[in-house]
């Protein structure tokens, strides 16, 4: 594999496709996981493809018909379920399906052959564009500059949203920002495993940080690390074995998560023990 | 120049059920006011609308100049698992509201939260997960977080709500020493304590009734038989 990586473009965009979506897990997967975000997220990807659908039927990019209506949709259900009259859930699910046959409509509508929407379904890492990287790069910059950049007051929206509204914060503001960098990472995720694998990448990395660390910033950078990991030996599987890249990935991905949850519970235990034979000494 | 903080017609409803109806009173400036009701009387959404959190239907609360609110809600408003230790909520707690890039924590912020965690007697767990506090310790990590922040008005719901007899009575001397510059506002279940150190009581039962000696509404409850010393 190594000699591939630098005898093949595609195996080079995958490296660093893999790069870009671990740190957009590791950023918007935090924010998701922490604001309890990851079925609305899933209703986001899902209804990214109608979007795609739309891309294909008028000609255009259909990556950038799945932004608009991912997008649209975060903040669709951002802003009507302020209220409390219908519930985010709800709306969730509605979009999620709604999407999903939207894109069927629209391709089936689409002249000529019928369109493999597998990629777009089920991710090909191995199959990144040049210019795929390149707006891949565009966005998980845009996140990870906001992230960086106002890593405070997103922790104070994060951690506790009542405390921040009550001190005076613009907590609004901030819900925007977070409304818009969720579907911008579902996109760069979309390319790597596909918009039914997107919620796993989203929180499994940050899942097994959490049980290892105990403050945001290590969670963060530990699961852009454990992320990296994750997708590179799932692309290497996938590799050798020739089955598809993001259901590989996926499946190790659980795989390690319950490994590592063993894993806590056993240091738990020995710890537990331990101390009963400190004490008892 | 107001030296309180009012709520003048002051309703707030949920729905059809109006918890607040056109309440008005004052919360005298640099004192502690109890808030004393039965459940679902109304304190907390009293809490709320002078935090922010709830806007009225109709009325007004009104602050004095240079308010600024800590509060401290019932601990349920985040979620436990949140990678934290209580350093890191106390140190929160001393940054103002603005959204300003590249926030950092200077040293006088972090002898603020170091300070306010001695003052709650939580020295010794400053790198202790919040997931891994009792109820009560975290209680006391929230007041102390809102004490960093610095603000001349405390809004407490319920901070003892967990705590035995004995830790909410150091919990209130902490209070009293800390009223001589600061507007505190305490909603509590633990009725004769709080009373006792209370310099005001609200009693909040739909309507809203000020008390301007506690020991009076004290002696009334005792009378109705509300509650037993």
């Amino acid at each position: 594999m190594i000699q591939a990586i630098f005898k093949y473009t595609f195996m080079q965009n995958a490296l660093l496709a893999a790069l870009l979506a671990s740190v957009v897990a590791g950023v918007i997967g935090t924010i998701v996981m922490e604001k309890k975000l990851v079925s609305m997220s899933g209703g986001i990807a899902h209804a990214s493809f109608g979007g795609i659908g739309f891309g294909y039927l008028l000609n255009f990019e259909p990556i950038w018909g799945g932004l608009f209506f991912a997008i649209g949709s975060s903040l669709l259900i951002s802003r009507i379920t302020k209220n409390g009259k219908i519930k985010a859930d709800t709306l969730t699910g509605i979009l999620w399906s709604f999407g999903m046959a939207l894109g069927i409509l629209f391709i089936s509508l689409t002249p000529g052959y019928m369109p493999d929407m597998t990629s777009y379904l089920f991710g090909d890492i191995l199959s990144v564009s040049n210019s795929s990287i390149f707006y891949m790069s565009i966005f998980t910059i845009i996140i990870v500059v906001l992230f960086v950049v106002y890593f405070h007051s997103f922790m104070m929206y994060l951690f506790d949203e009542d405390y921040a509204r009550s001190t005076g914060m613009n907590v609004t503001l901030l819900e925007y920002l977070v409304y818009i960098m969720i579907p911008l990472g579902i996109i760069v995720l979309i390319k790597i495993v596909g918009i039914i694998l997107t919620i796993a990448l989203m929180t499994i990395p940050v899942s097994i940080a959490k049980m290892l660390f105990n403050s945001l910033k290590q969670v963060v950078i530990s699961s852009v690390i454990i992320s990296t990991f994750l997708c590179i030996v799932g692309i290497a599987i996938s590799y050798y074995i020739n089955i598809p890249s993001g259901a590989c990935i996926i499946i190790f991905s659980t795989f390690i998560y319950f490994i590592t949850w063993l894993y806590t519970i056993a240091l738990k235990k020995s710890r537990h023990t331990h101390k009963k034979h400190h004490h008892s000494e | 120049m107001i030296e309180k903080i009012s709520y003048k017609d002051v309703r707030y409803c949920y729905g059809d059920v109006c918890a607040v109806h056109e309440a008005t009173f004052d919360f005298p400036k640099n004192a502690i006011t109890a808030l004393i009701g039965p459940n679902g009387g109304g304190k907390s959404t009293i809490v709320k609308l002078l935090v922010g959190l709830l806007k009225p239907d109709h009325g007004h609360v009104k602050k004095f100049e240079g308010a600024t609110i800590g509060y401290v809600p019932q601990a349920t408003t985040f979620d436990r698992a949140f990678p934290a230790t209580i350093y890191d909520l106390v140190l929160m707690g001393t940054k103002d509201n603005k959204i300003t890039p590249f926030k950092r924590y200077t040293k006088r912020d972090k002898e603020k939260a170091c300070e306010a965690i001695k003052r709650l007697s939580l020295n010794g767990l400053e790198n202790r997960s919040i997931n891994q506090l009792s109820l009560g310790q975290l209680k006391r990590g929230l007041i102390a977080r809102a004490i960093a922040s610095n603000a001349n008005i405390l809004v407490l719901d319920e901070p003892d709500e967990s705590l035995d007899i004995e830790s909410s009575k150091n919990l209130y001397k902490i209070l009293v020493t800390l009223k001589k510059d600061t507007t505190i506002i305490i909603v509590s279940h633990h009725v004769a304590e709080i009373l006792e150190v209370a310099d005001y009581a609200l009693y909040v039962m739909e309507h809203v009734k000020f008390y301007n000696e506690p020991k009076q509404l004290q002696e009334i409850l005792l009378n109705d038989g509300i509650f037993t010393l």
